[in-house]
């Protein structure tokens, strides 16, 4: 078969050797050529012109690729590298722990995922998918961090329409007297959390004028306790 | 002045291109004219390769022969020629207007209108490969160079360009 297959081909090859193509006079070839000539006296200039204008462009483009380029890869360290931290830290603390993590949440920093969640502060490490739990430290917040703290607290709504159990009307203790400040500090992120407590009487309490009253007896005092993000400028749920 | 440095004035200068003309427009033409067996056709193509060349000069290596360079940039403007045909439906029209009557018979005068009609049933790469090797004298290397293919391609396209063309021809002539 393929014997066959080789004598075909050598047949035909043969045969195509043997074939003459078409030949024209010279004189025909020598008079088109001097019909392109004439072409040619009044295209050369342009097509010279248009081609350095377009090498002039290549030059401009690469010019301006390169720019971006650097621009790009700039962005990318600066806005695009820390997103794809947040992304992959909200997907391994979604795997490992089951909770999910809103992006906005996720701080970044020298190239670890940290969320505080829950009084913890979760660090993870998204080349190793390692993550470590650490406790806050407590600290004492400075006068400005006070202020700013219970300022929070006074304006916000959860002080205002304040329940205590579930089934209470709500009342307003935001004007009612501070009774502790304390100072929450997560070691890896240094976030810092400010708990405010405020003083309050439980709206299901009342006198009871049938009983003989109790020289220097007061109602209960209980205390609601707010954790203030200061850099938010917000209440923790 | 050898051939580079012809290449390299021709960049600038009218002169130096037309001389560079003088050398290769034969061996173009027909070249193309082999291809296309019009010589109006030719005569346009023609002039659309040199002008090409003249856009495209700079991209001229020199890692083959220029008239290499031409005849790959002939190839293109060929191949692009014969497909705006094919998308505008105008190319069997046109062929069917040009060659021989089917009733001619072939076994008596293999002569190359029969060739020619035969090859214009094979893809552009395989036209131009046969009309490379065995009309232009060319041998698979520089077949390589002008079709910008690897050489085992080149050669498995020559083969298959050969078989493609023997069944042409056995369609047409119970000779083959």
């Amino acid at each position: 078969m393929r014997r066959k297959n080789k004598e075909d081909t050598e047949k035909i090859e043969n045969m195509l050797r043997s074939v003459k193509p078409p030949e024209l006079a010279d004189e025909e070839i020598e008079s088109y050529k001097e019909d392109f000539n004439r072409v040619l006296l009044e295209k050369f200039s342009d097509i010279t012109l248009q081609r350095d204008r377009r090498r002039v462009l290549r030059v401009k483009l690469a010019y301006g690729l390169a720019i971006f380029a650097l621009v790009f890869t700039l962005f990318s360290f600066m806005y695009v590298k820390p997103y794809l931290i947040r992304v992959a830290t909200a997907r391994i603390i979604n795997e490992q722990l089951r909770v999910n993590i809103a992006l906005k949440d996720v701080i970044v920093k020298d190239g670890v995922g940290i969320v505080i969640y829950n009084y913890q502060e979760v660090v993870v490490n998204v080349s190793s998918e390692k993550v470590e739990v650490s406790q806050p430290i407590e600290y004492e917040p400075s006068d400005k961090e006070r202020e700013q703290a219970i300022e929070i607290v006074r304006s916000s709504k959860e002080s205002k329409d304040f329940v205590a159990k579930e089934g209470e009307a709500p009342q307003d203790i935001s004007k009612n007297d501070v009774v502790s400040v304390e100072g929450l500090m997560f070691p890896n992120s240094g976030k810092k959390l400010v708990e405010v407590s405020l003083a309050y009487t439980p709206t299901s309490y009342h006198y009871d004028l049938r009983l003989p009253s109790i020289p220097g007896s007061q109602p209960p005092l209980m205390t609601a306790k707010f954790t203030v993000d200061i850099e938010k400028e917000e209440i923790q749920p | 002045m050898d051939e580079k440095e012809l290449i390299q004035k021709a960049l600038k200068d009218r002169e130096s291109f037309s001389e560079i003309v003088s050398l290769y427009y034969k061996e173009i033409f027909k070249y193309i004219y082999r291809r296309t067996l019009d010589k109006e056709l030719s005569k346009d193509l023609t002039q659309e390769i040199f002008l090409r060349a003249l856009k495209y000069l700079p991209s001229y290596k020199g890692k083959s022969p220029f008239v290499f360079w031409l005849l790959r940039i002939a190839t293109n403007v060929i191949n692009d020629h014969y497909r705006k045909e094919i998308n505008e439906n105008t190319f069997l029209k046109t062929t069917s207007n040009t060659y021989l009557n089917e009733q001619d018979s072939p076994e008596d005068q293999i002569d190359y209108e029969f060739i020619h009609k035969c090859m214009s049933k094979l893809s552009l790469r395989e036209q131009a490969v046969i009309t490379l090797i065995f009309f232009e004298h060319k041998n698979i290397k520089d077949a390589t160079f002008i079709i910008g293919k690897t050489a085992n391609a080149t050669r498995r396209l020559y083969y298959r360009a050969l078989i493609d063309l023997k069944k042409e021809m056995k369609k047409k002539c119970n000779n083959f």
